[in-house]
């Protein structure tokens, strides 16, 4: 089997599968952030 | 910034001496390594491995004193030694003839055959198993590339000096911890900057490595044709070199095939998507670059917070005294250590300086008008004594011993009074706790008065 742009693109949504993990993670985590300095301005 | 790094660095538990021993014994070992001819990464190892206890030991003061601040450095002295890692093997790319083969080869029993079989090698000639610490630099047909004067060219494993970590699951756990370590710094100190930046960049790098590692771990199954390229080792004494020795056809895994340039490296993923073909940079090259936009913030974010960074002794028996001031305090404070049953201060002397327990137990004892001592109180980690000869009576109103072998932190008369005058809440719990003392020792002298 040749390693063909196919093969790259059937990647796509395991990219986009680990970014929205990470992204959720650092979402709680910045709102828990900022929440906390609202609190204590 | 620079007077508060330099105290917070400082050796504080170690003494210079030991400092001292330690440095030189650094310096045998690695001398001694390099007669000896041992590989880079030994010689490394030797330099760095007296130093691990000490700088445990010192590590453990900090820690107790600066508490998460201490980590923070901590997360900062790793990450500046990952990066020149990541720095060394791009200068050994781009400087030192390098040869991107990481984990370098192995001087094992496949590798010392070919040698045998290419007449670099005698048959007698055990395999050393240790890594090739020289490589000769293979060109497009996999065999040995010349250079004009028809000459090999030789240089090392473009790995970092410690090639042998140089692989995936070091990688994926090292950045994952990097990237959690981040977050967790921000919740601590919110308000640097400099830390949001670093967090955002080690999650984008941490992406690339649960992608790669992602590939590296499941997708195992050798579908894909290609070419490896396969070594040939010689050793002398622990110097093992490893000769180009041709490429051999084999079934790779997809990471194998071209997968490890991940989502951004040349011809990655993203490359792959928007059709480009060798545009973005090869992997060395962009983690250097992923590697540096963390650790640059990180270390702007770690020497921001040295300006406010402050002794937690001072700030649990000073609690009412802000953040700037804590850490201009921290500046001035000694440490000062007492053998067991040595004394701390005398009663009726003149008061010149302000205490803070950190470690052990200390006695105060006062002398009644008849002459006789009696203890009065123990005073444990954390807690103070001095303040009543600085802030009423000029002199000290009772004598502290040490108890058991005692560690305390002391500001001088002068700082403690401009203290006094800048804070006065600080001032008003101080006056509290004062009262409360004098009456005990009132309390004391009636019935002695009485008598």
């Amino acid at each position: 089997v040749e390693l063909t742009r196919e093969v790259w693109l059937a990647h796509i949504p395991l990219a986009v599968a680990l970014a929205a993990f990470v992204a959720v993670v650092d979402a709680v985590v910045f709102a828990y952030v900022i929440r906390g300095l609202r609190r204590r301005p | 910034v620079i007077g508060a790094l330099e105290r917070f660095l400082a050796f504080r538990r170690v003494p210079v001496k030991i400092v001292l021993v330690t440095a030189l014994l650094s310096y045998v070992l690695q001398i001694g390594a390099i007669l000896q001819g041992q590989p880079l990464y030994v010689i490394a190892v030797y330099t760095l491995l007296p130093w691990i206890p000490l700088l445990l030991f010192e590590g453990l003061w900090k820690f107790e004193h600066y508490s998460l601040f201490a980590i923070f450095a901590l997360v900062t002295f790793l990450q500046v030694g990952h990066l020149g890692e990541h720095f060394f093997q791009v200068t050994q790319l781009t400087a030192m003839n390098g040869t991107f083969a990481c984990p370098p080869p192995i001087d094992d029993a496949a590798n010392a055959q070919r040698a045998v079989t290419a007449g670099m090698r005698t048959v007698g000639e055990p395999p050393t198993f240790v890594s090739a610490s020289t490589v000769v630099k293979p060109g497009i047909t996999g065999q040995a590339m010349v250079n004009a004067q028809g000459d090999v060219i030789r240089g090392m494993p473009a790995c970092g000096v410690f090639g042998q970590l140089d692989f995936e699951t070091v990688h994926l756990v090292w950045d994952s911890l990097v990237w959690i370590g981040a977050l967790f710094l921000v919740t601590r100190f919110p308000r640097n900057a400099w830390l949001w930046v670093a967090a955002i960049v080690a999650s984008t790098h941490e992406v690339e490595h649960l992608f790669l590692g992602w590939i590296f771990f499941m997708e195992h199954d050798p579908v894909f044709t290609g070419n490896a390229q396969v070594w040939a080792t010689t050793a002398v004494g622990q110097i093992v070199t490893a000769h180009p020795a041709g490429l051999e056809p084999r079934m790779f895994t997809f990471y194998e095939a071209g997968g490890l340039q991940g989502i951004m490296g040349m011809n990655g993923l993203l490359e792959r998507i928007i059709g480009t073909d060798g545009l973005f940079p090869f992997r060395p090259y962009l983690h250097f670059v992923y590697n540096s936009l963390v650790v640059v913030p990180t270390c702007i974010a770690f020497l921001i917070q040295t300006r406010t960074a402050y002794d937690q002794y001072l700030a649990k028996a000073l609690p009412t005294l802000t953040e700037e001031q804590l850490s201009r305090t921290t500046q001035k404070l000694q440490e000062i250590q007492f053998a067991a049953g040595a004394v701390i201060v005398r009663q009726d002397e003149v008061a010149d300086r302000f205490y803070i327990v950190t470690k052990g137990q200390a006695e105060v004892r006062w002398r009644s008008p008849d002459g006789e001592e009696r203890p009065i109180a123990r005073l444990d980690e954390g807690q103070y004594f001095g303040e009543i000869g600085l802030l009423r009576e000029g002199r000290r109103t009772a004598s502290v011993y040490a108890a058991t072998a005692v560690t305390a932190l002391t500001l001088d008369r002068v700082t403690f009074e401009a203290l006094m005058e800048a804070s006065g809440s600080t001032r008003g719990q101080l006056d509290l706790v004062i009262a409360a003392r004098l009456g005990g020792l009132d309390a004391r002298e009636a019935p002695a008065s009485a008598d």
